[in-house]
């Protein structure tokens, strides 16, 4: 089976090095092992990919759906912007959540790929049209019980030039 | 396969009952459905328990079927605990179906019993979003609500339904849980009230969402030769049916793969369809799921059910009722119970027992669940098929 962090050695530590804003003696700590990663200034997810139909998987897939097989199947760096699908705020949740906030699905590019995500900078008197262009950032989920802050992956719009 | 018929349904009230045990809901409804088919503890062959939150909720993480027909005096006999999200009821109704129809058993039981609410609906908002694919969905902060309201976002551009036509399903099924006395709230609302209700996640408001809420059903399954000796109104289960999502991240969201599956397997295999049926009880977790599952069953024509609502076609004695009970928004939503507690409502019409929420003549009923959500797909979708 193939996890892209057992391969990939790059995941959890450049996230450490580079969001190095947390207070002393506090970890960053991404709210998903390898599931995203920096190349430089820019996030990425971590999926699969299979070589034989050229389909991607988030989350990971160790085998491929459509082919059946596990033989083509590698780790891949997923492209960071898409286009919004669906969006709804979420007022009801888990303490630890914090609502409310938005959520929604981004269809990723080029993979073609629906994603659930959190959504971050979201317009507050603008209601967003599916196929907004949105791009991907990797920016504080919550604190835990230590006081270690999580991180995750959220979409935010594509500001206007 | 063998024909297999239903001689004795049990259900609890539903609502929310802090101070009674989960097993103790199991047990009354247990003890109901065997009084009900006149049978004893002894006669159960085989077991079937549905449960899908207790290891949250109660800390009970096994073992729960046991501690409940403990309960009724059951032991030694094959007992199993089924999980499978909102369909666990459905889908222990199945196994024990199975059992019988397969020659390998004679008579079985299938409960469903649930404790949702212990006092911290924040857990119990967890442990539903349990039904995500957790690490990359409820750990994110999706809830099945937000899941919903993202499905019916699609579903609401796709085919130009309205928040008015949504509400509408509330205000129907409210309207019906006030002639269940078992139903958890037995309270008419209008569309405005649905509407401007507290906003759980856009366009999903309170009453467009299933309560929290405990309870329990039971029924009991037998072949033909046993049904002969107990009752002279044995309901028929003329179809079976269970499927899974496909979590193919291209499928289009608005429409439900899963239940076209199932629906034309149990019409195929009971040899009639949508139109040959009286009434049905239709998984309307919120109030977005019914128009999904309705039209995904093949119950009604694709993009036709805000049509329904308009005209009032799914009442009580209408075209095709949908949710006599009250569905899960009115009649509560405990959630392995509530796959039994479905056989239960279609059997008793059926029988001609249904009270003032009666379908005149009701000869023929469908019951479905699906639970879970998944990147946007639904993990299990479980229908049978009742006839007199």
């Amino acid at each position: 089976m193939i996890w892209p962090h057992s391969k990939m050695k790059v995941a959890y530590r450049r996230e450490v090095v580079l969001m190095d804003n947390a207070p002393q003696g506090k970890q960053v700590i991404p709210v998903i092992r390898g599931a995203f990663e920096m190349e430089g200034e820019e996030p990425h997810l971590i999926g699969t990919r299979c070589s034989k139909c050229g389909k991607a998987f988030f989350p990971p897939r160790s085998v491929c759906s459509y082919c059946l097989t596990d033989e083509g199947i590698e780790p891949a760096r997923l492209g960071n912007r898409g286009k919004l699908y669906a969006y709804t705020v979420i007022n009801v949740a888990s303490r630890e959540f914090n609502p409310p906030y938005p959520f929604g699905f981004v269809i990723i590019e080029p993979e073609m790929i629906r994603i659930p995500t959190l959504l971050t900078e979201m317009p507050d008197q603008e209601i967003l049209e599916a196929g907004t262009e949105m791009e991907m950032v990797v920016t504080k989920l919550r604190d835990d019980k230590e006081g270690n802050e999580i991180v995750t992956y959220k979409f935010r719009p594509v500001a206007n030039d | 396969m063998r024909e297999v018929a239903v001689i004795g349904v049990g259900m609890t009230n539903f609502g929310r009952f802090l101070d009674t045990p989960l097993k103790e809901l199991g047990r009354m409804a247990t003890w109901d459905a065997l009084k009900d088919a006149g049978m004893s503890p002894k006669d159960i062959e085989i077991a079937y328990v549905g449960n899908a939150c207790a290891s949250i909720i109660t800390g009970q993480t096994m073992v729960l079927g046991q501690i409940i027909l403990k309960e009724v005096g059951i032991r030694h006999i094959p007992i199993t605990n089924v999980e499978n999200a909102c369909a666990s009821g459905s889908s222990a109704f199945r196994e024990a179906w199975m059992a019988v129809a397969s020659g390998l058993y004679d008579i079985a039981l299938a409960v469903g019993a649930e404790k949702l609410y212990a006092g911290d609906t924040s857990l119990s908002t967890k442990a539903l979003a349990g039904a995500t694919e957790v690490e990359y969905e409820a750990n994110l902060g999706l809830t099945m609500p937000g899941h919903w309201a993202l499905r019916a976002k699609r579903f609401m551009e796709k085919y130009g339904t309205t928040r008015e036509q949504l509400a509408k399903v509330s205000v129907k099924n409210h309207k019906n849980g006030c002639l269940n006395p078992r139903a958890q709230y037995r309270k008419e609302c209008t569309v405005e009230e649905v509407l401007n209700s507290r906003m759980i996640a856009d366009p999903l408001t309170i009453l467009s969402c299933n309560p929290l809420g405990d309870g329990a059903a039971a029924a009991v399954l037998v072949s033909k030769e046993v049904a002969a000796r107990y009752t002279k109104k044995p309901v028929w289960v003329a179809a079976s049916a269970l499927s899974s999502g496909s979590f193919d991240l291209n499928r289009e969201v608005a429409r439900n793969q899963l239940e076209e599956i199932a629906g034309k397997q149990a019409f195929d295999m009971a040899g009639i369809g949508p139109e040959d049926l009286d009434l049905a009880e239709v998984h309307d977790c919120f109030t977005i799921a019914e128009f999904m599952r309705v039209e995904g069953l093949g119950l009604v024509p694709e993009g036709e059910y805000g049509k329904w609502m308009d005209e009032d076609w799914a009442e009580i004695g209408g075209k095709l009722t949908i949710n006599a009970s009250g569905g899960l928004l009115a009649k509560g939503h405990p959630v392995g119970a509530t796959g039994v507690a479905q056989v239960a409502e279609v059997v008793w019409h059926l029988r001609g027992e249904a009270g003032e929420r009666q379908v005149p003549g009701a000869r023929a009923g469908l019951v479905h669940c699906s639970g879970g959500g998944v990147a946007s797909d639904t993990p299990a979708c479980c229908v049978h098929i009742l006839k007199t």
